[in-house]
């Protein structure tokens, strides 16, 4: 029985699969002539096998993906039929050419999200939760999406996550949650229409809009100045860590650097870009909170300089 | 330059890209919003699966005469059968080798056609010195088995795995023996999955780095066996080779590792498969 090795025909390395050995059809057409051993090369049988073997793979993917991004109901059904047509399309065009370099499951959950984006973009325009959110995890995503993606009172949004996400935290926890989310929220205990009757005295003043509007712009100026000036693996150092909040030993393997080497790294990081974003009048709070950072492990370095004196 | 496509981003998170690719992704993500969300998002989505995976399993059952047979309900962990990465505690942590999907899967006696294709265990190691390394592999073969959800190599390879430890843990053996009789009478359901994973974390608290190698060793054969040249070509093998070459087993495991790691350098999948072999077999 014939056993691809290694450099020995350019066109196996392109398929992976020892499931492939399962389909009669490799075999005839080894027999009549060597013809390549890929997946594309072939009947879609194999490319469908393998979309119904990953099924369920698929669809706990899918069921994870909407439980953290809030999705819900109607909206969960079409994102999950959605993702399935994209996979059959074309004579499951996107299982064919996998060609193995990934991991199946990550290669799924990669085309999920991709898929995910695109739904997104085409029902709600370039709405995604905020960085902050995504840190405070999937319960908070999910509020988030209540409040401020579909315009939900809080105690309707706290309504939808008991009944549709099973939530159980207490509505004080709820309301913590939603105090550390960067865009503040009226906390509407009524109706839109009746609010649209009375002067709410919360309303912000026109004038400090304006004037935060200005200095949010300068702060977001310098800002791209200054990361603009630094290797572009720095900035994705910077933003796995303090936007997405992966630890250091999570990030050191992704990007194959020594972990110990790493913490030294963006101390030395923070440091610079602190000092850059001084050198422009920008203070490090206003950088941070622009960012929408993780300001708790966002020590200012200067701070940490004087703790270890 | 254009975005890479999805595999690549995927191939990243997994760490299987050449250095050269890698510094491309991470340039690209620098200036790309629409690859990094995707390149996050699944960061954070394989690492809540992770999460939910690696429950705490229960303290391990100590061999002990008094064992009973409902200790084995307790030993019970929440780790799937299907690419679990499970720490180990003893032996200076590291980790399970993942078998990759697609690559590692059925029986391969069966398939392949020849019975020194496919591991047997205890048949094919004499030495006692690679006890715990022929442990691993059985346990690999046990896994694979599972994965292909063929029933009749599992509780086959669960015999194999019951005559190996009858002589050093008589309780567990019998244990084994059960879980054989419960996989000819119920198939693989998942209370049965999770006994396997169980048996699994067990014997690995109580073995040490040998068991772990016997697992990666076989389960890296059966993977250049398969035709994975991704396993070689894009060195998913390196992390766990250079735990294994740090960890500072015994004579002549050194020996070994030292003329795998010529091969596996070299590219050559058959030197490869001969190294491997010759490790397993002693």
């Amino acid at each position: 029985m014939p056993r691809p090795k290694y450099g020995a025909d350019p066109e196996a390395a392109e398929a992976c699969f020892v499931r492939r050995a399962r389909d009669p059809y490799f075999w005839f057409a080894v027999a009549v002539g060597g013809a390549p051993l890929t997946l594309e090369s072939r009947s879609q049988s194999a490319a469908e096998a393998l979309f119904l073997e990953a099924l369920p793979q698929i669809e706990r993917i899918i069921a994870a993906t909407c439980r953290r991004k809030g999705l819900q109901g109607a909206e969960a059904e079409d994102f999950a039929s959605t993702v399935k047509l994209h996979l059959i399309d074309k004579d499951y065009e996107v299982l064919r050419k996998f060609r193995g370099q990934a991991r199946l499951t990550t290669f799924l959950t990669t085309v999920i999200h991709n898929q995910l984006r695109d739904f997104r973009i085409r029902k709600w325009g370039r709405w995604r939760p905020s960085a902050s959110a995504r840190r405070l995890g999937t319960v908070a995503v999910q509020l988030e999406t209540q409040l401020m993606r579909d315009g939900l009172t809080f105690p309707e949004a706290v309504g939808v996550l008991r009944q549709n996400f099973q939530v159980e935290e207490t509505e004080e926890a709820l309301e913590a949650l939603a105090a550390q989310l960067p865009v503040r929220f009226q906390r509407r205990f009524t109706s839109d229409e009746a609010l649209a009757r009375v002067a709410t005295p919360d309303a912000p003043d026109p004038v400090e809009e304006a004037e935060r509007a200005e200095r949010t712009e300068i702060v977001r100026g310098a800002l791209a100045e200054s990361l603009g000036a630094l290797d572009e693996e720095d900035r994705v150092i910077l933003r796995l860590r303090f936007e997405e909040g992966l630890m250091v030993s999570r990030i050191a393997p992704l990007l194959d650097l020594d972990q110990k080497a790493l913490y030294r790294r963006i101390y030395g990081l923070l440091a610079a870009l602190r000092e850059a974003l001084k050198s422009r009048g920008v203070t490090w709070a206003e950088a941070a909170e622009a960012l929408d950072w993780r300001q708790g492990e966002l020590a200012d370095p200067e701070e940490k300089e004087e703790s270890e004196d | 330059m254009g975005c890479p496509d999805l595999e690549t981003l995927a191939a990243f998170v997994d760490g299987t890209l050449t250095p050269a690719e890698r510094r491309s992704v991470v340039v690209h993500l620098a200036s790309c919003e629409a690859c990094y969300e995707v390149v996050t998002e699944t960061l954070h989505s394989e690492d809540e699966a992770t999460a939910e995976e690696a429950e705490p399993a229960p303290a391990p059952v100590v061999v002990h005469p008094r064992f009973r047979r409902r200790a084995w309900r307790l030993v019970a962990v929440a780790a799937a059968v299907v690419v679990a990465l499970l720490p180990l505690v003893l032996g200076g942590g590291g980790e399970w080798y993942e078998v990759s999907e697609g690559v590692v899967v059925g029986d391969y006696s069966a398939r392949w056609g020849a019975p020194e294709d496919t591991f047997r265990g205890a048949e094919n190691l004499p030495s006692v010195a690679f006890s715990d390394l022929r442990l691993g592999a059985l346990l690999a073969d046990v896994q694979v088995a599972v994965e292909g959800g063929e029933r009749e190599a599992v509780a086959e390879r669960l015999g194999v795995l019951k005559g190996e430890l009858s002589e050093s843990l008589q309780v567990r053996a019998r244990g084994v023996g059960r879980l054989r009789e419960t996989v000819e009478a119920e198939g693989l359901t998942p209370t049965v999955q999770q006994e396997i994973g169980a048996l699994r974390d067990d014997l690995a608290h109580l073995s040490g780095v040998e068991l772990r190698l016997g697992f990666w060793a076989e389960v890296s054969r059966l993977a250049v066996v398969s035709g994975d040249e991704g396993f070689i070509r894009e060195r998913r093998w390196r992390r766990q080779l250079r735990e294994f070459e740090d960890a500072d087993l015994p004579d002549p495991f050194p020996e070994f590792l030292e003329g795998l790691r010529r091969a596996l350098e070299e590219g050559d999948a058959g030197d490869v498969q001969s190294q491997l072999t010759r490790l397993l077999r002693g």
